[in-house]
């Protein structure tokens, strides 16, 4: 644990939720004890649908939200005792869609200098590092004076990386980084970001619901469901035997281009469930199939065996 | 036949110019069969399906030698004379069913509408029909879904009920265009179950039209790989996918992740050029292609081989591209 650049301890999100438009506001647990850490130089994928708690975790990491509960640290040192500056400087995020996570009225040199800007650095060298990094990030010098309407998706995509990597941070926090793309583009942008971990060693979340996408860029997967981790391991080793119900259904979900296969045939049933009134018991009780009784009534805790860890009765150690 | 598409072509007028976004596309659906569009955003897809359907807006020019369904010609039809078949032979699921049901109708109400319209029904019989194809359509407690409204469903819900819409007068012909990409990928398998399972139940002819590779293969028998506004592969599915003919297709499948495992992914260089102005001579995709020669400035042929397998390429075939 010694060697985490960033490293979270039984973090807890709850936020208050009106129901209708008179109702009482209730508490929605976005996130409950999460427990995990990234090693420098690591990529570890994110996984999980919709509402599971995955973008509350990214803005938490990148300090734009507070835990209501736990403490995330860099290298030992909590980072709600950092000051914002120095944070931003160490992570910077990748968002989903380069449409609009860029300011469509300055010009791209404008967007990638400006976090320099901010660490006051003088314009001369401002404009030299920027030219450094949109030829790092493959995107030609003339883009330097375009506005974002005037480039393409991938280009788009690549000024956000670029404007994420110029204050030098180490850990980059993609929250969806290609869902917006198409699947060439796609390409490009994970070579992207492969080529640039290897050069500035840098240490990757990514955040995606495409389980191809993480298999192939991650060296650790973490699954998350209703706002708790359900299980953790090398990526390897959480394709070739996973250990939870949940992150079965996940793999088996994946279409590959190789006709004849069929659709697959899910272990898993109903919906995923109301965050404001989660299942008793194991969150994932109601959809799943080898539910017991005791799913129902008692919630499994993480346990960890060879540095597989997961959140079920069927693989308790105890 | 039950859908035959010959010389389509489809120009938008726009400020900097013609804009030629479909350019002389065939296709073909047997009774029965199911045939994916694929290509990525901008290639035309969704404008094809549009364009045979009479549904393009005002700033569209259409243009095509052949658009049957059913045996039926549908080029001489105006776009009211459309409305007999849309809802009622045709069915069309749309993308994004937040944005494609109506937010100030009731369930019931928007999908007994189509049925009241095609048949001579009474309001009991068409409730009846909705509930049954609720129910069909894998949704509990059908009776009382009937009096919701769409932003009181998930997306995955919302999508069964776009197609409970589509079904209501069981129609021939069903085009789902990116039927699952809004939802979850365990919502989506069982979204592509129900769409499978309901075809072969009503023996009704499908169109995919999808980005997503995975979906095609699984999905369809027939697939047409779309670039730029034109078909540069078609064939069957299992031969376009195992033995692919042109370069763009052999690209876009060597960038999937996984599909190869491990090293790096394949990469298309370059991007889509501009559709504005007149077409030019040649290849669509020479600007982008690893293996472009002079002769792919000028006409293209169409090739062939076997099991009516075609791709519009200098090249007999794209081996070795993008190994």
């Amino acid at each position: 644990m010694s060697n985490a650049v960033l490293s979270l301890d039984q973090v807890s999100k709850a936020y208050r939720v009106r129901q209708g438009l008179f109702g009482r506001k209730l508490p929605l647990h976005a996130l409950q004890d999460i427990a995990f850490s990234l090693q420098k130089g690591e990529v570890v994928g994110l996984v999980g649908e919709s509402g599971c708690g995955k973008s509350t975790l990214a803005k938490i990491l990148l300090g734009l939200l507070n835990p209501s509960k736990g403490t995330v640290s860099m290298y030992g040192q909590p980072i709600a005792d950092m000051p914002l500056r120095e944070r931003a400087s160490r992570v910077q995020p990748i968002f989903q869609d380069p449409y609009s996570s860029l300011n469509p009225r300055k010009t791209v040199a404008q967007i990638v200098g400006l976090p320099l800007n901010l660490l006051g650095i003088k314009s001369a060298d401002r404009n030299r590092q920027v030219t450094d990094m949109l030829d790092l990030v493959g995107l030609p010098q003339r883009a330097a004076g375009s506005f974002p309407s005037q480039l393409s998706g991938g280009q788009r995509q690549r000024v956000a990386i670029a404007r994420a990597l110029i204050a030098r941070p180490e850990i980059l926090i993609c929250d969806e980084p290609t869902s917006a793309l198409d699947v060439s583009v796609q390409s490009q942008i994970l070579n992207l970001l492969q080529d640039l971990r290897d050069e500035l060693n840098l240490t990757l979340l990514l955040i995606s619901h495409n389980l191809a996408v993480v298999r192939h860029m991650s060296d650790r997967v973490v699954v998350m469901y209703l706002g708790r981790i359900v299980e953790e391991a090398e990526t390897q080793a959480l394709f070739d035997s996973p250990q939870h119900p949940y992150t079965h259904a996940l793999l088996d979900t994946v279409l590959r281009p190789v006709p004849g296969q069929g659709l697959p045939y899910l272990d898993i049933q109903g919906e995923f469930p109301n965050p404001i009134r989660p299942p008793s018991g194991c969150a994932f009780h109601p959809r799943c199939k080898l539910a017991m009784d005791r799913c129902k009534s008692e919630r499994p805790v993480l346990s960890a065996s060879d540095g597989h860890r997961s959140a079920c009765f069927l693989h308790d150690v105890n | 036949m039950m859908l035959n598409v010959q010389g389509l072509s489809i120009e938008f007028k726009t400020e900097n110019g013609i804009l030629n976004a479909v350019c002389g596309v065939d296709l073909a659906v047997e009774h029965g069969e199911a045939l994916g569009i694929v290509g990525e955003s901008g290639c035309g897809k969704s404008v094809t399906m549009m364009g045979f359907l009479s549904l393009l807006p005002k700033t569209a020019r259409r243009k095509a030698d052949r658009i049957e369904f059913d045996g039926k010609d549908l080029i001489g039809i105006s776009p009211r004379g459309m409305r007999p078949l849309l809802g009622n032979d045709i069915g069309v699921i749309f993308q994004d069913p937040m944005t494609a049901l109506n937010p100030t109708y009731t369930i019931g109400n928007q999908l007994t509408e189509v049925y009241l319209k095609h048949r001579s029904a009474s309001r009991k019989e068409a409730k009846e029909r909705a509930i049954h194809l609720l129910d069909r359509v894998g949704i509990t407690a059908a009776k009382s879904r009937l009096t919701q409204y769409p932003h009181q469903l998930s997306g995955g819900l919302r999508q069964r009920i776009m197609i409970a819409q589509a079904l209501m007068c069981e129609p021939q012909l069903i085009i789902a265009d990116e039927p699952t990409t809004a939802l979850d990928v365990t919502v989506q398998a069982q979204i592509l179950w129900l769409l499978k399972d309901i075809q072969s139940e009503i023996r009704a002819s499908v169109i995919l039209i999808t980005h997503d590779l995975g979906v095609v293969a699984q999905m369809t028998d027939r697939v047409s790989v779309m670039y730029a506004g034109q078909i540069v592969e078609s064939g069957q599915t299992t031969d376009v996918f195992s033995a692919p003919k042109h370069p763009y297709t052999r690209g876009l499948l060597s960038c999937i992740p996984g599909a190869r495992h491990q090293g790096r992914l394949g990469q298309i260089h370059g991007i889509v050029p501009s559709l504005i102005g007149a077409t030019p001579r040649g290849c669509v995709f020479r600007t982008r292609c690893p293996v472009a020669t002079e002769a792919c400035r000028t006409d293209i042929p169409h090739r062939k081989s076997g099991n009516d397998h075609s791709w519009r390429c200098t090249l007999s075939s794209a081996e070795g591209v993008w190994q």
